[in-house]
């Protein structure tokens, strides 16, 4: 079904377009320079996050978390959704995708955001400095899904 | 943002001065540099796309009716006269391509909704609540099937992939509630 979405939505898109007697194309051209400054303005926020999320990774300091087994997933998920889906597929391959741990990752993964790197593009865009209270509500919303993902799991497993 | 990235930066270095080897920061950050950059590049590939697409959409008569529909059940989250009517239409459209999961045009109406929210701001340097609430919006999960986490449980032997359909939007629906209940309270705060 979801498969279906996409494809419709842009011939939709399309023929409203061509219907409304607009210039299609110019306009599609037109929000591909808008999508280029984009790009241009918030690819330094992702390389920071990225240098960050990398070193996280790589100096090995999330193995002395590993007794948990999913604390380093919820360190890395708010920085980098590529990173975190590393974590969660080595946790499918030790404990299987069905373990309590596997079903808690997948839980998690799927219901929490990556709240720091989506605040840091969203500041790019605006130039404000302060965003003390997006990153202190967003990290709550995540601690409640954490707590949450945890009952649930333990309720099914 | 500052006190987060510079504090995992100086506790990685003094991590791996002490206990890990010092050589892997050098490694870590050259690799880190090229994953970025490999990022940015399939970030740009559907960004742009949905950016074109979406600036198609944008500029018809049609969707400013229909956002002002999806737009009036979400109203009661931003104030009135901080919100302009070209940013009800990134906040409709961002709302609805975050509940289908259509990562790359959320992001895109995210940030042209938080532009045209600025755009209305009094004070340019700092957020009004809208602004935060948005955020907000955002930060969490709404995606309402999670076909990405389905179809990687499938991909490991799941007996069961869907079992999390029912859990995780009971989970990011609460924990969305919860970080907008915080907004309301840490505003007031705040103002």
């Amino acid at each position: 079904m979801s498969s279906y979405i996409i494809p419709l939505f842009i011939l939709i898109v399309i023929l409203i377009g061509i219907f409304e007697k607009k210039d299609v194309y110019e306009l599609f051209i037109e929000g591909v320079i808008k999508g280029l400054k984009t790009v241009y303005n918030i690819f330094p926020y992702i390389f920071a996050i990225t240098i960050i999320s990398g070193l996280l990774r790589d100096i090995g300091i999330l193995n002395i978390f590993n007794i948990g087994e999913i604390l380093p997933l919820i360190i890395m998920k708010p920085l980098s959704g590529g990173a975190s889906t590393a974590i969660v597929l080595d946790i499918f391959k030790n404990n299987g995708a069905d373990s309590f741990f596997g079903l808690f990752s997948s839980i998690i993964m799927a219901s929490t955001e990556t709240t720091l790197y989506v605040i840091s593009i969203m500041s790019s865009k605006i130039k404000i400095k302060n965003m003390k209270i997006p990153i202190v509500c967003g990290l709550i919303g995540d601690a409640t899904a954490i707590i949450l993902g945890l009952i649930i799991t333990k309720i099914l497993i | 943002m500052k006190i987060v990235w510079s504090s995992i930066i100086i506790i990685c270095i003094i991590f791996s001065l002490i206990i890990s080897s010092p050589s892997a920061v050098l490694e870590s950050i050259t690799k880190s540099s090229k994953t970025s950059i490999e990022s940015i590049v399939t970030i740009a590939s559907m960004l742009l796309f949905w950016s074109g697409i979406f600036n198609i959409l944008s500029n018809t008569n049609i969707i400013s009716k229909i956002s002002t529909k999806i737009y009036s059940i979400f109203s009661f989250l931003f104030k009135k006269d901080e919100v302009s009517s070209k940013a009800k239409e990134y906040i409709s459209l961002n709302i609805a391509s975050n509940l289908l999961g259509i990562g790359n045009a959320a992001t895109i109406n995210s940030l042209n909704g938080i532009e045209e929210l600025q755009k209305c701001n009094k004070n340019k340097d700092r957020l009004n609540k809208s602004m935060v609430t948005f955020i907000a919006l955002n930060t969490a999960s709404m995606q309402i099937i999670p076909t990405s986490m389905i179809s990687l449980r499938t991909l490991y032997n799941s007996s069961n992939p869907e079992l999390i359909i029912l859990p995780v939007i009971i989970v990011s629906f609460i924990s969305l509630c919860i970080s907008l209940i915080s907004v309301n309270i840490l505003w007031r705060r705040y103002e």
